[in-house]
């Protein structure tokens, strides 16, 4: 493994969220996202890991505002600059994807205008060249027969295929970074697989980084090269995603790890009780203010390739 | 900011207005139908009749007091019997649907189709002048936004787990419509009540200017308007100040309906939180 | 052999739809076709299946809160649904149920308390001092603590407010619980506590479960007992083991080859177990590489035996 590596896509430094300066609910977080990489963060329900990629896409809500730290996109802090510009680096440098495909779409508009509206934006097309766009990029999201679905409106489709077409909205002005809020969790797990792999696909073949926001382990595994575990506003642990399932260094995420029913675990001699989170991490490990136990990149692949 | 202050404006305004009908017998400082001096009408506002008289020498200020009290009475009674008869038919249409929920449905439509007004002048044609028609005749016309509010809002909540766990429990529909459902819907009635006070004030005065409403000599703000229609320009207090008091009135019943509004939405509240 | 404590015989349940054209035919949605399930006494029986397969609707019939359109469900063999049916307050006694949503579940504007005593004194149970007593026994035996009953649900993390869901299931002493997805809408480190809760549950009172889930590791930790729901239908069904070590049906394959499991995508192993060996002349029912249309008539098919209480769905 060399040690020079490219330079980060994304580099979140010490970044604080709160409700003013006294209230914080995330702690001097940083990470790296490296050209291509699919970084993971995991964590519960509250745990910050919503808040980190919105205030990276600067869509943090009032009454939250980013109290403190750095973003550096492509080596230029997007938190120093003016909503314009940063405007026009979403949906265009950088896109999201939601959980909620229904409500990210609007209802009212057709999902092929939704998506020609996005190279007439940020890449000056005509309604026209875009819409022909449109098809294409329905086209790479495996939607069927594209030439037909532009003209469909969000309702007309399922689920899945509702969050095809975020994806290609997303993908379409070829961004530099993709951030995927829970993208699968909406959806039936024989659906979540096809768009998953889609994603995976996709951001592979253009060289996209990738902000994945999920609080299923398995689909961090699935998809992520690198994971950062999130608990209560710190990242507690970051590692390369195969080290951190082999060798958990925060008693936290042993307790998350250990705490999900496995797959083909299950003897048949009795039914056993799970491992409970606080019976591996106790209330004093978590919540501490203590730096992120972290490996570099790459480190121990040699051990279990 | 905005949300408090209009709570409070409208709660103030409203206490002002309660307080002058209730008190108005011992503040008045004239009798509102037999202190009438007829060498003395049209006067204007001076330190003896505080807001002048009118054509038939009364002091319009005693009147005006006295007035507040017919105009709340038809706004609190006939706007209570409109609540009830909305959620009720709401909430039992909601909750049972079939054929009940068309009905209601249509019903509701009906009576959003013909405007109030018309409806509440046929109803006043056929019983008669007076407090108590009045009272019936505008709690019978109002109550379609009422019953609409509480019909959508029982359809959402009953398939909610908690209204689903009661019948499941064994609770009977009425306990579950009392108990589960209208405690959460209670909200939403309660501002359509508010603000339907106002309208109800209003429909009080066109209804008594129209000659349907309150008997003269008997004082309301709408008769008094009537009784001012012609001294408009020799005399205008005598229609401006039961004009000023149904504004006010109106007025307070609405932003404490619209700050009732902010208040019991949830998202406000955690917006203040 | 001995009645099963619940058996739910060749239930259908269809919703009309709206007509497509103001002429066009009448449209129904079979949303349960032909399901046929047993429960015994202290077993947990999984109805696995994606959105929209029926597999709420028919725990829905269960429970009485929805009618079926043909079929029975039948308790120690008498009938739960129909014209012999039970009321309201009596089949209380004999299921009641968990919901998904913790949130949605539990009336804003009642303390626990009430929500939990009312249902005492409706049955006539206990009133007053002995129904509180017996309230903060029940909310103990949950994990929360007596000092709850006081409080409204807002005040509860969602895990607490799935305790009190269960509690409030717990409290006329049903014989079978209705799990309707009990930890989906919940953090992953606190799946676990509900799920150890209600296995350790099941054992001291006896209970019997229906779980509804789509979350396949939770199934299979937990049930005795597992169906596969696909389109209104049951396509496989049979003990836990033969369905996780033995799944036949290509749908089921396709359920459990999704599992995003971590152990499985990093030791680069994603295989699944054989099927269990079926006739060569048979097909598989429903063809799953096509949509079936809500309102079409399913082709003919039975559940065949393929293993010691394993059966799959083939066409005839």
């Amino acid at each position: 493994m060399s040690d020079i590596l490219p330079d980060p896509v994304l580099s979140v430094r010490d970044l604080r969220i709160g409700l003013g300066k006294q209230n914080e609910i995330l702690h001097d977080v940083s990470f790296d996202i490296l050209p291509g990489e699919t970084y993971g963060l995991v964590g519960e329900s509250g745990s910050g890991k919503s808040i980190t990629g919105l205030s990276v896409m600067g869509l943090l809500k009032r009454p939250l505002e980013v109290t403190g730290g750095s973003v550096f996109f492509r080596g230029q802090d997007v938190l120093k600059l003016g909503s314009r510009a940063r405007r026009r680096l979403r949906g265009d440098r950088m896109a999201m994807v939601f959980q909620e495909p229904m409500t990210a779409l609007n209802p009212l508009a057709t999902i092929g205008r939704q998506i020609a509206e996005m190279f007439v934006i940020h890449r000056g097309m005509g309604w026209s060249d875009a819409r022909r766009k449109a098809v294409e990029a329905l086209e790479s999201v495996r939607v069927p027969s594209p030439e037909e679905r532009v003209r469909s409106y969000p309702h007309q489709l399922s689920g899945g295929m509702r969050q095809r077409v975020m994806v290609a909205i997303a993908l379409a002005c070829r961004p530099d970074l993709l951030i995927a809020d829970e993208p699968t969790t909406a959806l039936d797990v024989t659906v979540q697989a096809g768009v998953l792999e889609l994603i995976a696909e996709l951001c592979t073949a253009e060289g996209t980084a990738v902000l994945l926001v999920s609080h299923d382990l398995g689909v961090i595994a699935n998809m992520c090269r690198r994971v950062g575990v999130m608990d209560r506003g710190r990242l507690v642990e970051e590692q390369d995603t195969r080290a951190l399932f082999e060798n958990p260094l925060h008693p936290y995420t042993r307790g998350l790890l250990a705490a999900r029913p496995r797959l083909g675990s299950r003897t048949l001699a009795r039914r056993g009780r799970l491992t409970e989170l606080d019976q591996v991490v106790t209330a004093e490990e978590r919540g501490r203010d203590a730096p992120t136990l972290t490996t570099p990149r790459g480190f121990g692949l040699e051990a279990s390739a | 900011m905005r949300l408090r202050f209009n709570l409070a404006f409208g709660l103030t305004l409203v206490l002002v207005v309660v307080v002058a009908a209730v008190s108005a017998a011992w503040i008045a400082p004239y009798d509102p139908i037999f202190d009438a001096d007829l060498m003395n009408s049209e006067m204007p506002p001076s330190w003896e009749h505080l807001l002048g008289t009118d054509g038939q020498g009364r002091d319009v200020l005693s009147r005006v007091l006295y007035g507040a009290r017919v105009s709340l009475t038809v706004g609190l009674v006939s706007q209570l019997i409109n609540s009830l008869i909305g959620t009720a038919l709401g909430v039992s249409a909601g909750y049972f649907g079939g054929w009940w929920d068309d009905l209601v449905n249509g019903l509701t439509n009906v009576m959003l189709a013909i405007p109030s007004l018309v409806f509440a002048l046929a109803i006043m044609a056929v019983l008669g002048p007076g407090l108590p028609s009045l009272l019936i005749a505008l709690g019978l016309t109002n109550w379609s936004w009422t019953c609409r509010i509480a019909r959508s809002s029982t359809l959402s909540l009953k398939n909610q787990g908690f209204v689903q766990a009661a019948r499941a429990a064994g609770f009977s529909d009425a306990n579950i419509m009392r108990t589960q459902i209208l405690p959460n819907i209670l909200g939403p009635v309660l501002v359509i009540a508010t603000l339907g006070i106002g309208g109800a004030v209003l429909a009080e005065a066109a209804l008594s200017f129209l000659g349907v409403g309150i008997r003269p000599p008997q004082p309301s703000w709408g008769n008094m308007l009537t009784d001012a229609r012609e001294l408009i320009r020799t005399a205008p207090w005598a229609s401006v100040f039961p004009g000023l008091a149904i504004f006010t009135t109106v007025l307070g019943f609405n932003l404490l309906g619209d700050g009732l509004r902010d208040m019991l939405d949830p998202h406000m509240r955690t917006r203040r939180a | 052999m001995s009645t099963p404590l619940l058996e739910i015989r060749d239930l259908n349940v269809h919703f009309p739809l709206p007509r497509q054209s103001l002429l066009g035919p009448k449209r129904t949605l079979r949303a349960v076709q032909g399901v046929s399930l047993t429960l015994n006494e202290g077993e947990c029986l999984s109805i696995v299946g994606e959105s929209g397969c029926g597999k709420s609707t028919t725990a829905l019939t269960v429970m009485g809160l929805q009618g079926p359109t043909s079929g029975e469900v039948l308790f120690q063999g008498k009938p739960l649904t129909g014209p012999g049916a039970p009321a309201r307050k009596d089949r209380a006694r004999i299921a009641q149920m968990v919901f998904q949503d913790p949130y949605a579940s539990l009336n804003p504007r009642q303390t626990i308390g009430r929500m939990l005593s009312s249902q005492l004194s409706l049955h006539g149970i206990a009133k007053g001092s002995e129904a509180s007593h017996r309230v903060a026994d029940m909310l103990v035996r949950v994990g929360l603590t007596a000092d709850h009953a006081d409080r409204y649900p807002h005040e509860f993390s969602g895990g607490q407010r799935q305790r009190i869901g269960i509690a409030r299931a717990l409290m006329l002493d049903p014989k079978i619980l209705v799990l309707d997805e009990p930890v989906s809408a919940l953090d992953v480190s606190i799946q676990a506590q509900i799920i150890n809760l209600l296995m350790d549950l099941q054992e001291t009172l006896g209970l019997s479960y229906i779980m509804i889930s789509h979350d396949l590791s939770v199934v299979e930790h937990v049930s005795d007992k597992v169906a596969v729901m696909y389109f209104g239908r049951v396509v496989e069904e049979g003990d836990w083991h033969s369905i996780f070590s033995r799944p036949t049906h290509p749908y089921t394959r396709r359920l459990i080859g999704s599992v995003p499991d971590p152990d499985v995508i990093l030791s680069g192993t994603r295989t699944l177990p054989n099927a269990a060996p079926v006739p060569e002349t048979a097909r598989f029912s429903p063809d799953i590489s096509r949509r079936p249309k809500p309102d079409e008539e399913p082709e003919p098919s039975e559940l065949v035996e393929i293993g010691r209480s394993h059966r799959v769905r083939l066409a005839q």
